[in-house]
């Protein structure tokens, strides 16, 4: 088995007032490249904190993450922020799009922020959001999108770098069971083609038939 | 284009489409506006205050003058302007009188600076001949010269006789003073541009003068014009060393140095109020980022998701802070200069001339009184967006998008 994420004794600690909650408890979890990996659990049991920490979006109180063998936590903001452009895609139950920018300029962020000009960017974000069926709604602002196409939008924002994992908290929170069906099965497509890593947060039961792997947790330990 | 920059401008002028944004937007670069505006305007005005104030009190006045001590009058004038006369720096030179007296015509009087000023000298015609209102310059010793105010004060005209009387006449029995009384016609009436001037002089040829103070032929002395008039007080050391006692010197610079000091410090004052709209304006900058960093978290950590670092986020909105700042100061600069611009061409401000000595607003844009102004907003504007620039990029990118 070859691991892209190594957690190790991985703690993460909130302070409520005064009173000091364990929200991740020494989790331990390897996590296989080029795998779809399903992260189930109710409401509070610490999925999000932990997908935010595998992603550098936040810091664990003790323990380690280890992608392909370096500590990520150990690395300075600059260097965190340069890593996650590269290497991570987010995708999350609401679509995050700046307003302000047409559909195709949202995608292409990403790619601006590894320093590629804005035509290059601007061209790679049109053939992703046409790989998604959107060539019709590149220049459209997000408010203009069905909630399906903005989080198809999304989605080729997170891809546009071509980043080797992609870290997803309830990415079809929001959709119907049709487009739910269209991201899955897109999500797989890459998987298989590109052999993308995907850690995927759900509620959603009926995404296991997706998953290679499922990981469970309860109040802050996984259970299974 | 730069992808931060990018971002900034999308950032600041497509904000949500509510006119709230906008008008806080248009209110803080409003106040920058105003801010450079307004520092750029006053401070012309007063450096022009400044310059013609100068150049009038140069203008009429002599730029050095010899007397005696204790003002004695002088006698041997002309061997004093021999003996001076190898300066290279003096342009001209003439013997005059000063002194003070009462005018009067018909039921009118008015108490008066005497001038003595040779009828021959050509430097003298010149400046007078310069301010002419009304008539002409006096040709012979029985005509005068004087202010327009003062003019008006006595409800005289030109060809107009009037009658000046000075206490100096002669002692008469019992100790008590005759004034002296002579009739003079006005041959002129000048507009010297500055009131205290207007009001007070009269112009009286010096023989004359001489002859109705009691002086028998002596003046009160001698008055050089210059070339660099601000080598005034050195010459005048100059001269006061070769001539010795009983001579002294006297130059403009330190006749109206508490006018000029007084002046300098009027435009410092107004300079540190007017800093303070700059200030006040960037605090609504202040407050107008901060709104447009609340209404962006999830942005914030949206953008921090797809790879940004704090000192991007921190950049964002030092460019934002910098946009708005350049515009207002840009068009600020653009309205000041153009203000000054047009006072100084149409001259449509009136001033009181008895409250302020023109009576006109004179404007005189320095250059750099104009580039103090541009640092002076560039690093306030700059300490003012770096507040809101740091929330920015040090809010958690985690907060800003969990939803739990």
């Amino acid at each position: 088995m070859n691991s892209i994420f190594t957690v190790s004794d991985l703690n993460r600690d909130f302070k409520v007032t005064d009173k000091t909650i364990r929200v991740l408890n020494n989790i331990n979890l390897e996590i296989e490249e080029g795998k779809v990996t399903l992260i189930l659990g109710p409401s509070g049991a610490g999925k999000s904190t932990l997908l935010h920490i595998i992603g550098t979006l936040d810091s664990p109180t003790s323990g380690k993450v280890l992608y392909k063998g370096e500590d990520i936590h150990s690395l300075n903001d600059k260097k965190q922020a340069k890593w996650r452009n590269k290497n991570i895609g987010f995708i999350f139950q609401f679509h995050y799009l700046l307003n302000e920018f047409l559909a195709y300029e949202n995608v292409m962020l990403p790619s601006l922020f590894m320093n590629k000009s804005f035509k290059e960017s601007a061209k790679s974000a049109r053939e992703l959001l046409g790989e998604l069926g959107l060539e019709e709604r590149t220049e459209h602002k997000p408010n203009e999108l069905s909630g399906g196409e903005q989080q198809r939008v999304a989605i080729a924002r997170a891809l546009i770098n071509d980043p080797d994992v992609i870290l997803a908290d309830e990415p079809t929170g929001n959709l119907d069971s049709k487009n739910t069906q269209f991201v899955m099965d897109f999500f797989k497509k890459i998987n298989n083609e590109k052999k993308k890593t995907f850690i995927i947060i759900t509620h959603n039961e009926e995404l296991l038939k997706y998953a290679d792997r499922n990981v469970n947790m309860k109040d802050g330990f996984i259970v299974a | 284009m730069n992808h931060i920059l990018f971002i900034a401008i999308k950032h600041l002028f497509g904000r949500r489409k509510t006119i709230f944004g906008y008008i806080t937007t248009g209110i803080a670069i409003g106040g920058i506006f105003i801010g450079v505006a307004s520092l750029i305007i006053v401070l012309s005005v007063m450096n022009g205050f400044q310059k013609d104030v100068k150049e009038r009190i140069v203008d009429i006045n002599s730029h050095v003058v010899v007397l005696k001590y204790f003002n004695e009058p002088m006698k041997e004038y002309k061997d004093v302007m021999d003996s001076i006369r190898s300066f290279k720096e003096i342009v001209s030179m003439t013997p005059f009188i000063y002194s003070k007296g009462l005018v009067q015509f018909e039921n009118y009087a008015d108490g008066v600076i005497i001038r003595g000023f040779d009828l021959n000298d050509s430097s003298t015609a010149e400046v007078l001949r310069r301010h002419l209102k009304f008539g002409e310059v006096p040709k012979n010793q029985n005509e005068v010269y004087i202010g327009i105010d003062l003019a008006e004060d006595i409800r005289a005209h030109t060809g107009d006789l009037i009658t000046v009387a000075t206490p100096f006449g002669s002692t008469e029995t019992m100790g008590s003073l005759i004034p002296k009384v002579s009739q003079f016609t006005i041959a002129g009436i000048f507009d010297a541009g500055m009131y205290q001037y207007n009001a007070e002089l009269i112009y009286i040829p010096i023989e004359k003068a001489s002859e109705i103070l009691g002086l028998s032929g002596s003046v009160t002395g001698v008055e050089l014009m210059i070339k660099d008039i601000y080598k005034a007080p050195e010459l005048a050391q100059k001269i006061e060393k070769r001539l010795g006692y009983p001579f002294r010197t006297n130059n403009w610079i330190e006749l109206n140095g508490s006018l000029f000091a007084a002046l300098a410090l009027e435009k410092k004052i107004m300079f540190l109020i007017l800093l303070l709209v700059v200030i006040v304006a960037e605090f609504n900058i202040i407050t107008t980022l901060i709104m447009i960093v609340m209404e962006r978290t999830t942005e914030i950590g949206v953008l921090k998701t797809l790879g940004l670092a704090q000192r991007d986020i921190l950049k964002i909105y030092l460019y934002q802070g910098f946009i708005i700042n350049f515009i207002g100061t840009v068009t600020g600069l653009a309205a000041g200069l153009t203000a000054c611009f047009l006072l100084s061409k149409y001259k449509f401000i009136d001033l009181p001339g008895q409250v302020y000595l023109l009576d006109k607003l004179p404007v005189d844009v320095q250059f750099w009184d104009v580039i103090f102004v541009l640092a002076l907003t560039v690093v306030v504007s700059f300490v003012a967006t770096l507040y809101p620039a740091m929330k920015a990029a040090s809010m958690d990118a985690v907060k800003a998008i969990r939803y739990e």
